[in-house]
């Protein structure tokens, strides 16, 4: 349902199937939710600055039941034992490590979030350490658009640290 | 009559083929040039750094002596950070303390465009080269990556028209709108180049890494296995280069990584068993042109990061399967 929901947003779908889904969605609570949650996020990654006023006091208020993912880790540990992280695959990985870890103290909000509305909100704070960015450290270790860069690849990590 | 009119058609159709693909062919020829001189220039100047609203600014001085490649990287803005490399080994200043980051046994040449992934590159996007621009004052080349599909972002790459030379990069959504950016706001290319950093002692005598615990499983390399995961639904294009066994920072656990690439993006499938312990945090991330998905499959944290649209993680996510180990 969710990948018919987002092939319709993109338009992929013909007009038979659009309107089936359409009236779907439209008796569906769930779907009406996805298609809502779905629209959001295509507006924030579109304008992030210039959220659409009306999401709905239920975005808001899921989003203010989530502390622990809008509000910065402190970091407790040396700044030093990031440089301790695993061997890394490549040189240019090595250097997006040391400008990761140079980046990292400053302990702002880390990844910015889009929500889905079909995901329970949970309220488990995150454990020390834990994370988003260490994925995407791990991923950017291997990434061909690290090697295409080049030398001026790792730059992207900066906005690790926005 | 008509047999000679078909034939007509088809050698004129041979030869439009023949030339789109030389064309082509050049634009390839100028991609494997940006690397060549990005690599291999003398160089040093100032770089934006934009990612939606953020912005930073670095500046970058590239050495090439001899077999050896030197590179300096100095933010700007906020605190002092400054990154220097040699060849493999890489140092960070915090303030005045020097660390050696990391430090890569034996020698590796510096990644090229093998023609192998040039060969990717063609499958999955349409490479055109655009309008002639100019680039911090250089005179710049142009080149469209358009995605074949919806599976992807475009990229274009701006290089100087003589030596190649990459002044401007960015990402752009499907309606071309820019993702992230960066860009040469100041640039020379060869000539009088500060080389005092590069003297040997910047790069003897460093610390080796301040924390000794390098026998804790976070110090472990990533080690190759078969792990008998599978995505079932991987978007055309993009091919398995890495199955890894790994442990994250922090981590007790190893974490199966699973890297996908399509020439230029990425996408990285997470697998860690987590137990009936409630992940903390599901549904979708992103970061400039980086997107998370996060989900619980059967006891297994699902985790899927890639330089693609969100559409692209969760369709991954959602076809993830163990399926056991190759008989």
């Amino acid at each position: 349902m969710k990948q018919d929901i987002s092939a319709l947003m993109d338009g992929e779908l013909c007009d038979e199937e659009a309107d089936l889904l359409l009236g779907r969605i439209r008796q569906d609570e769930a779907a009406s939710k996805d298609w809502q949650a779905f629209h959001l996020i295509g507006d924030v990654m579109r304008q992030p600055r210039n959220l659409p006023g009306n999401l709905g006091a239920g975005f808001y208020a899921r989003l203010a039941a989530e502390p622990t993912i809008l509000a910065p880790q402190p970091r407790r540990q040396s700044r030093f034992q990031y440089f301790a992280m695993s061997a890394v695959a490549s040189i240019m990985a090595m250097a997006f490590l040391a400008w990761f870890a140079m980046h990292i103290d400053k302990a702002q909000p880390d990844v910015r979030m889009q929500q889905l509305a079909q995901q329970p909100a949970s309220s488990t704070p995150l454990a020390e350490g834990e994370n988003m960015d260490d994925y995407l450290l791990a991923h950017h270790e291997y990434s061909p658009s690290t090697e295409l860069r080049g030398a001026n690849s790792y730059i992207r990590t900066v906005s690790v640290n926005h | 009559m008509m047999i000679r009119t078909i034939f007509t058609v088809s050698l004129l159709l041979a030869a439009f083929s023949a030339g789109a693909e030389q064309a082509s062919q050049d634009d390839l020829n100028w991609l494997k040039k940006i690397v060549v001189a990005t690599r291999q220039s003398d160089y040093t100047g100032t770089f934006i750094y934009q990612s939606g609203s953020y912005l930073e600014t670095s500046r970058i001085t590239h050495i090439r002596e001899g077999e050896n490649e030197f590179e300096k990287l100095e933010g700007l803005d906020g605190e002092r950070s400054e990154v220097i490399r040699k060849n493999d080994q890489v140092w960070c200043y915090l303030g005045d303390s020097k660390v050696m980051v990391a430090k890569r046994e034996g020698a590796r040449t510096f990644p090229v465009l093998l023609p192998d992934r040039l060969d990717l590159l063609q499958e999955n996007y349409l490479i055109s080269h655009g309008e002639e621009d100019r680039v911090a004052g250089y005179h710049a080349i142009s080149f469209l990556f358009q995605p074949k599909d919806r599976m992807r972002f475009a990229h274009k790459f701006w290089a100087f028209s003589d030596s190649g030379m990459l002044l401007k990069a960015a990402v752009l959504d499907e309606n071309h709108h820019v993702l992230d950016q960066y860009v040469f706001t100041q640039l020379q290319i060869g000539g009088d180049i500060d080389r005092k950093w590069i003297r040997k002692e910047n790069f003897a005598a460093a610390k080796p890494q301040a924390n000794s615990e390098n026998d804790s499983p976070q110090n472990l390399k990533p080690v190759p296995v078969e792990s008998g995961w599978k995505v079932n639904a991987l978007p055309d294009g993009f091919r398995k280069i890495a199955e890894l066994s790994r442990y994250m920072r922090g981590g007790d656990h190893p974490v199966i990584q699973l890297v996908y690439s399509d020439g230029l993006a990425g996408i990285s499938v997470f697998i860690e068993k987590v137990g009936q312990k409630p992940a903390s945090r599901l549904g979708l991330f992103s970061k400039g042109v980086s997107h998370v998905f996060a989900k619980m499959q059967d006891g297994n944290l699902l985790t899927v990061v890639g330089e693609v649209p969100p559409r692209t993680v969760m369709q991954v996510a959602e076809s993830v399967r163990y399926e056991g180990a190759r008989k």
